[in-house]
């Protein structure tokens, strides 16, 4: 059976000053728990209520994050994308994150299974920065002791982990298209095909797990310079993009050990722990 | 009787100088990684290069080339930010200008036209390469898809003969190689010059992740025969 | 290959360089390495020494296609203008190598002792047409039986009038002969641009 869902969350700040949800609307299979609420940060997992995405099912995920909110996004497990009798699947994920909101978007790998073609959609477009100057200006002493605070911008970590087919058999094709504008302005805009037939030198190599980010923001600036290694096993590089964003590749054979060599050695920083927890505290 | 545009021989011709020989456009960090060492893995590349950059080079060259020929202003900051939303390594976006430069300057003696200027003055970071192709090929009276076929033609030129200084390759197969690729040369060149009046956001933004990587690590090496 | 280019860059740069502004692009057959020897020389600052890479094709890139070169040299006399003098390092293994005039003003061709006094002889447009020949390690003649007479004469029948100078690098200032010959170049063309 063919599937269309739609489901949505917007994260506001409630009357305490807490992130929390503002609308949370989940259709199966993409259902959404709320697993952590703190002043901090809201945590919200996303649960497979079914095995989905199938071949023919349509889900998208509408995502909104408001100003000084933050959000962790994770997954309690894979998801698969399986064969079905219409061949196409699509998963769309569109964020809007609001200038000195934060998201830390990280879920579980998606397996791409012989047999299937998926489409995996992101956009994410992220508001341009708010000097806050002018609201400050009661505040100056404050203000000047933290030179951060007085620019409110989105800080961002955006993950995604592919992994091409169950071990000792071919994936499916898999089509990942993600775009991030900031402020109107094109930051990422990129379209990976990943088809069984075609690999290799000018592609993805050969290996099966794919891992890439996207970091905008304070964390960004702390991960600018260029890092890079390439083994018969594993290649990954880190680069800026922009002024304030850096992206990472990875590519491997073992999605565990490549997720570990670019937390332990390139700084995309633990899953477990949401980066930007760090820089908050010291801001208040 | 219709002849081919003899200007586009010249564009398309490895010897007009625009600093291509200087490049090899990631074969040589595809080789020293391992990835290719005969001619079956150098056909994998240039079929891998030819569906990812190879398209968005097209498309953007096939897209300046039908602005420059309209009246009125072109979107070039429009065209450069989307070009380098697609290109995201450093080294690549510096490799893209440094071509770009270099095209310019030969094309503007060769086929001078004020859109150089304007790009220029538009875009004082650097105009890369295949917004350069655009502006020249507009400029050396070629068409978006001719503008496009030359981008195409030019990548498997330059990854080939890389091929050809660094393994050794048989220059007769891989002059072979080049040539099977025609087909797919006219079709991506057809379906560059069908998306050429899209709105910038809208071009081919193929990736080839390992491309990518290897780009930036052929940057940290210190020794290459190849400034990309 | 080996004839002793970079250690007539390096003393040229000890030579001219406190009262001449003078930067260095080299054409390294492996990216960075003469370019990083002339840095570890210490002989001019390290942001006056810019390496270009020739994509294994040396030649082109000072004669077919000059394009990159020209980059680098706009670059570096953009950055430290007023420039008075570029030095582009070049070659390595072939006597056919030569320099578009639209690259440069003036051509230095070195050859050395140790590769047998037959070389001017044999001609080819580097020892016949540059603007200076360099016979470079003098002080190896008598250890390979070269006989610099008959290496003077050869290079003479070649080149007419064109001048020929003796070095031996061993010493600190064993090229002052070619850098009063390029300081003699640089006021020729401060009085007669067109003279380039």
């Amino acid at each position: 059976m063919q599937v269309r869902a739609c489901s949505a969350l917007r994260v506001g700040l409630d009357s305490r000053g807490w992130p929390s949800p503002t609308v949370l609307r989940a259709e199966a299979p993409l259902l959404l728990r709320v697993t952590d609420q703190s002043a901090d940060r809201l945590t919200v997992h996303l649960v497979g209520g079914a095995a989905g995405p199938l071949g023919g099912d349509h889900l998208d995920f509408d995502l909104a994050v408001g100003s000084g909110a933050r959000l962790t996004v994770r997954s309690v497990a894979a998801s698969l994308a399986q064969p079905g009798r219409e061949c196409e699947s699509v998963s769309t994920v569109r964020a809007r994150v609001a200038a000195g909101a934060s998201l830390d978007w990280w879920p579980q790998p998606l397996l791409s299974i012989a047999g299937s073609s998926h489409t995996i959609r992101t956009v994410v477009d992220v508001d341009r920065d708010v000097d806050a100057e002018t609201d400050a200006e009661t505040d100056a002493a404050t203000d000047a002791a933290t030179d951060a605070g007085r620019h409110q911008h989105a800080t961002i970590r955006w993950v995604d982990e592919v992994v091409l087919g169950r071990s000792g058999e071919k994936s499916g094709n898999l089509v990942v298209d993600q775009r991030f504008t900031v402020a109107g302005i094109p930051l990422v805009c990129h379209r990976t095909t990943f088809d069984p037939l075609c690999a290799g030198a000018g592609r993805h190599g050969l290996g099966r797990s794919v891992i890439t980010a996207i970091v905008l923001g304070s964390r960004a600036l702390e991960a600018r310079s260029v890092a890079s290694s390439t083994s018969a096993s594993m290649s990954i590089a880190r680069y800026p993009i922009s002024a304030t964003a850096t992206s990472w590749i990875g590519l491997g054979d073992d999605i565990d050990e490549l997720r570990a060599k670019m937390v332990d050695e390139f700084a995309l920083g633990h899953r477990e722990r949401s980066p930007f927890a760090a820089t908050h505290i010291s801001r208040r | 009787m219709t002849v081919l545009n003899p200007s586009l021989l010249l564009l398309a011709d490895g010897r007009f100088p625009a600093g291509g020989h200087a490049h090899s456009s990631g074969t040589e960090a595809a080789v020293k990684a391992g990835h290719v060492t005969d001619i079956a893995t150098l056909r994998a590349l240039v079929d891998g290069r030819l569906a990812t950059s190879g398209r968005v080079d097209a498309a953007f060259a096939a897209a300046t080339c039908w602005r420059s020929g309209q009246l009125g202003a072109v979107d070039w900051r429009e065209l450069d930010a989307e070009y380098l939303a697609r290109t995201g390594p450093p080294r690549l976006r510096l490799a893209a200008r440094t071509l770009g430069r270099q095209l310019l300057r030969g094309g503007e003696r060769a086929w001078p036209s004020s859109r150089y200027g304007e790009a220029r003055a538009a875009l004082p970071d650097g105009v890369v390469q295949p917004i350069a192709m655009g502006v020249v090929a507009n400029a050396a009276g070629c068409s978006p898809a001719e503008a496009a076929l030359c981008e195409l033609h030019h990548l498997v030129g330059t990854l080939t003969s890389g091929a050809v200084r660094l393994l050794g390759l048989d220059p007769f197969d891989v002059a072979a190689l080049g040539a099977s690729t025609a087909s797919e040369l006219t079709r991506l060149a057809v379906l560059a010059a069908s998306t050429c009046e899209h709105p910038a956001a809208n071009l081919a933004a193929d990736l080839g992740l390992l491309n990518d990587v290897l780009a930036e690590h052929h940057g940290t090496w210190e020794v290459r025969l190849f400034a990309s | 290959m080996g004839s002793g280019k970079t250690a007539l860059v390096a003393s040229l740069c000890r030579l001219l360089a406190d009262d001449v502004s003078l930067v260095v692009v080299t054409n390294d057959i492996f990216t960075t390495e003469d370019a990083e020897a002339l840095r570890r020389m210490g002989v001019l600052a390290d942001d006056r020494i810019v390496p270009v890479e020739t994509g294994c094709c040396p030649h082109t890139a000072i004669r077919d296609d000059i394009s990159a070169n020209l980059d680098a040299i706009e670059e570096l006399e953009a950055r430290h203008a007023p420039v008075e003098l570029t030095l582009l390092e070049s070659g390595g293994d072939n006597l056919t190598a030569i320099f578009s005039r639209a690259l440069v003003d003036a051509q230095i061709f070195v050859i050395d002792v140790a590769g047998g006094d037959k070389v001017p002889r044999k001609g080819g447009p580097g020892v016949t047409t540059a603007d200076l020949l360099v016979i470079n390690k003098t002080d190896l003649a008598p250890l390979v039986g070269a006989d610099l007479a008959v290496m003077d004469r050869d290079a003479r029948a070649r080149r007419g009038e064109l001048p020929i100078e003796f070095t031996s690098l061993v010493s600190l200032d064993g090229a002052a002969n070619v850098a009063a010959w390029v300081r003699s170049r640089l006021t020729a063309w401060s009085i007669d641009p067109s003279r380039r």
